[in-house]
């Protein structure tokens, strides 16, 4: 949470005033057909194309197959299927998987990677004979976990445009409200663009094939197109070779459909509909106002939209995600350095779905949507003083209106 | 109590539809085929080279298949059919053992007998007569696989006979079908329960009548009908099939046609039901339908042996014809296949096939493999 803006210290008109009216002109996502049934953790979006449905479907099968060694998985991964970290309350969902990060603090004081082509994940598994297990080795000082992040409306997080995020960033605060959000650019493999990254805990990632290539990659150990090569930690080649007999790329095109695992993974990602909210109540309306009056918006903003496109499920929808997308420094940064976000980083997670979500905070560590909001500080400390001055009625409301989300 | 009503109703339904046909290795034998089996012993097997696009070919020992029948007296007479599918049963291969027949017949009159055991379900043309040399093709029809899930047997009891006019009939109250295990790919496939431990909460009705008068003429119309809901707690369901088929053979010429219909009651609390628990919903849907038209012709003269017949078969089926609301059907159900090939009788009781087959669907996204067939059948 960040602190709210006072009136003097506003950002120029000019974006804010755009993103308001493509707010007002936009319909709020998941539309409703008449007599469709309310969409649930896990359905596409609605009044999708029958293609769109199929590719879907498709996407939905990878996400569940179980990989096995002789189909690529390996040699090191973190689970054995997509759905293994995304299945709570629904597939696309999260899981009580933790994924580990290493690195260490460098001469100048600043964080290293142990070894930069290799990056910072150490997966937790290996295929027998575990001759290629990765280690974290002794040398690391800066040891993170880390926990899936719902997907839920990925799709239209990607369709925000970049200039929505780059409107609300303000890197040098420049309005002195003590809030700096930053919208960094990331390279997107898939189309060789700079993109405003948005996926990931650090913003790792601009668009959704970026986001499921890699993950295919680092979680499952399955080698693809913009990731061919495996993610191995001080592994001679020979034993690599012993451990990895699938040649690189692991993942290929079915002949019955053209299509890679990774654009089946991308096509059910972006596809797959947000969460509906949870049942309202006057609690609730009064939660949202105090969610409001002690700045928890600055972050959290509530809505954004997505930009035009010649499809129907994404254009110019409203988002109700209550996130800015942008990374922040509230005091629960993993100490990492990754793409373009700093250690004490973190992108601001969106609220959507919060009431199917436990545990809380990047790294699990908050079994409680208060315990999470008293973690806040930083850039979030004067939302967390107004947290701490509510009287017991308008904390109940807040938290009533959280876990309505 | 309602419920128990509910099935002495679906029992008596199940009674007023007809009988048919004893089951397999009774029947007289339709044309390409001999004489019917008499020993106690007899059986059919299948063997199959499946070369489809976009896959390696496969070499599949079917069905291994064997009938076992006794005569306790001239009245009471019993028949099994033990059927070994894919040649292997182990976890890591698809085989299956399964006991597919295992009734007995009380004859008491032509027009009215009973039946009592495992027992087919009298619904279709391919479902009491499956054996390789009876019908053209490698593979059984689509509709007759997935929307009338051949070989379709449960446990179950009821009365068959033969009236005047040529008219048959059989009507048996049997198993049910498990409505959670329904899906768009293999329609009512799955959903059989076999006769192992099978759910009797619900009992269906189902009966088929045919007439056979006319030489060469064979018409049936076939029901069935049952609640499928037991296996998902408080989600209710239903399932009604109605079919209309028909064979005529005319010198060398034979035609047959098929068209069934599925009604599928309660599947919209299904899916919800069965994503909430599985996370994927099933997309089952209110109505599946299907129909094949084959066309067959003996091009060298009868009599046999040595036979040689070529065939055209068109089949369109759509397992998500109709969907409850809120619910799409994905194109890729919509399905339509050509098979064409050939069928040469080296003995009337043997049957070696060619075919070729063009599957199709609407979807722009998947695309259906043509595959070739070859099948080596036979029965004894």
């Amino acid at each position: 949470m960040r602190a709210r803006r006072g009136a003097g210290t506003r950002r120029p008109a000019g974006p804010a005033l755009a993103l308001a009216l493509a707010l007002a002109a936009a319909p709020t996502v998941p539309a409703q057909l008449p007599g469709q049934q309310p969409t649930l953790p896990g359905d596409p979006l609605p009044g999708l194309a029958p293609a769109e449905l199929e590719e879907f479907m498709l996407g939905l099968d990878d996400f569940l197959e179980v990989e096995t060694a002789d189909e690529g998985l390996g040699p090191a991964y973190n689970g054995t299927s997509c759905a293994a970290c995304h299945i709570v309350p629904a597939i696309g969902g999260i899981a009580p998987m933790v994924t580990t990060r290493a690195g260490l603090v460098g001469a100048a004081g600043g964080f290293e990677a142990i070894e930069p082509a290799f990056g910072t994940l150490f997966q937790s598994f290996s295929i027998p004979p575990h001759e290629c297990q990765t280690v974290i080795p002794p040398e690391a000082t800066v040891i993170a976990a880390r926990i899936p992040i719902p997907l839920f409306g990925a799709g239209l997080v990607e369709a925000i445009p970049d200039a929505t995020l780059e409107a609300l960033a303000d890197p040098l605060d420049l309005d002195r409200d003590g809030i700096s959000g930053r919208a960094p650019l990331v390279a997107d493999r898939a189309t060789g663009e700079l993109r405003v990254g948005r996926f990931g805990w650090k913003s790792q990632q601009g668009s959704l094939m970026d986001f499921g290539a890699e993950a295919y990659r680092n979680e499952l150990g399955i080698t693809n197109a913009l990731f061919p090569r495996e993610l191995t930690f001080r592994l001679p080649a020979e034993r690599l070779a012993r451990c990895d007999a699938v040649p690189d790329p692991e993942d290929i095109a079915d002949p019955a459909t053209g299509r890679r695992g990774i654009d089946n993974l991308a096509a059910f990602l972006r596809l797959l509909a947000p969460p509906a909210r949870g049942p309202l109540s006057p609690a609730t309306h009064r939660g949202r106002q105090v969610f409001d009056a002690i700045g928890c918006t600055a972050c959290h903003v509530p809505e954004l939209a997505t930009g035009p496109s010649h499809n129907p499920a994404f254009d110019r929808r409203r988002v109700p995600l209550f996130s800015d997308l942008l990374l922040h420094d509230v005091g629960t940064g993993d100490g990492i350095r990754q793409a373009g976000a700093e250690p004490e980083e973190i992108r601001t997670p969106a609220l959507w779905g919060l009431r199917f979500r436990r545990p809380l905070l990047h790294d699990g560590s908050a079994s409680t949507v208060v315990e999470a909001v008293e973690r806040h500080a930083g850039e979030a400390a004067l939302a967390g003083a107004g947290f701490d001055a509510l009287g017991d009625a308008d904390r109940q409301a807040l938290i009533a209106f959280l876990g309505s989300l | 109590m309602a419920k128990r009503g509910i099935l002495v109703c679906e029992i008596v339904v199940a009674a007023l539809l007809g009988a048919g046909p004893p089951a397999t290795g009774q029947e007289a034998a339709p044309a390409g085929a001999g004489a019917p089996r008499t020993g106690p012993i007899s059986g059919y097997m299948d063997f199959h080279i499946n070369d489809a696009q976009h896959a390696d070919p496969v070499l599949d020992f079917h069905r291994f298949v064997l009938l076992i029948s006794h005569r306790f007296s001239d009245r009471v007479h019993f028949v099994s059919e033990i059927e070994l599918e894919h040649a292997v049963v182990s976890p890591e291969t698809e085989g299956e053992l399964e006991l597919e027949q295992a009734y007995v017949d009380f004859r008491i009159a032509r027009p009215f007998n009973l039946r009592a055991g495992m027992v087919l379900a009298p619904v279709g043309i391919i479902n009491e007569r499956h054996e390789p040399p009876v019908f053209h093709g490698v593979e059984r029809p689509l509709v007759e696989t997935v929307i009338i899930p051949t070989t379709w047997f449960g446990a179950g009891a009821g009365i068959h006979g033969e009236l005047r006019g040529g008219l048959r009939y059989r009507a048996y109250a049997m198993e049910t079908l498990d409505a959670a295990r329904f899906s768009a790919e293999e329609g009512l496939r799955e959903g059989r329960q076999k006769g192992a431990e099978s759910n009797a909460r619900h009992v269906a009705g189902t009966g088929r009548v045919e007439y056979v008068g006319t030489r060469g003429l064979t018409l049936g119309a076939s029901y069935w009908r049952g609640r499928t809901g037991f296996a998902v707690p408080r989600v209710e369901s239903s399932l009604t099939l109605t079919e209309l088929d028909g064979r005529y053979r005319v010198g060398e010429l034979g035609v047959r046609g098929l068209y069934a219909h599925a009604f599928l009651d309660g599947m919209a609390p299904l899916n919800r039901a069965v994503q909430r628990t599985t996370g994927v919903n099933p997309n089952l849907p209110r109505e599946m339908r299907g129909f094949y038209l084959e066309g067959s012709w003996f091009i060298v003269p009868r009599p046999a042996p040595r036979e040689v017949a070529v065939f055209l078969r068109f089949e369109n089926l759509d397992t998500q014809y109709r969907m409850p609301p809120g619910f799409e059907p994905l194109p890729a159900f919509d399905r339509t296949a050509w098979v064409a090939g050939v069928t040469y009788f080296p003995d009337p009781d043997v049957a070696v096939k060619v075919d070729y087959t063009v599957v199709r669907s609407r979807s722009t996204v998947v695309d259906a493999p043509n595959s070739v067939n070859v099948g080596l059948g036979w029965w004894f």
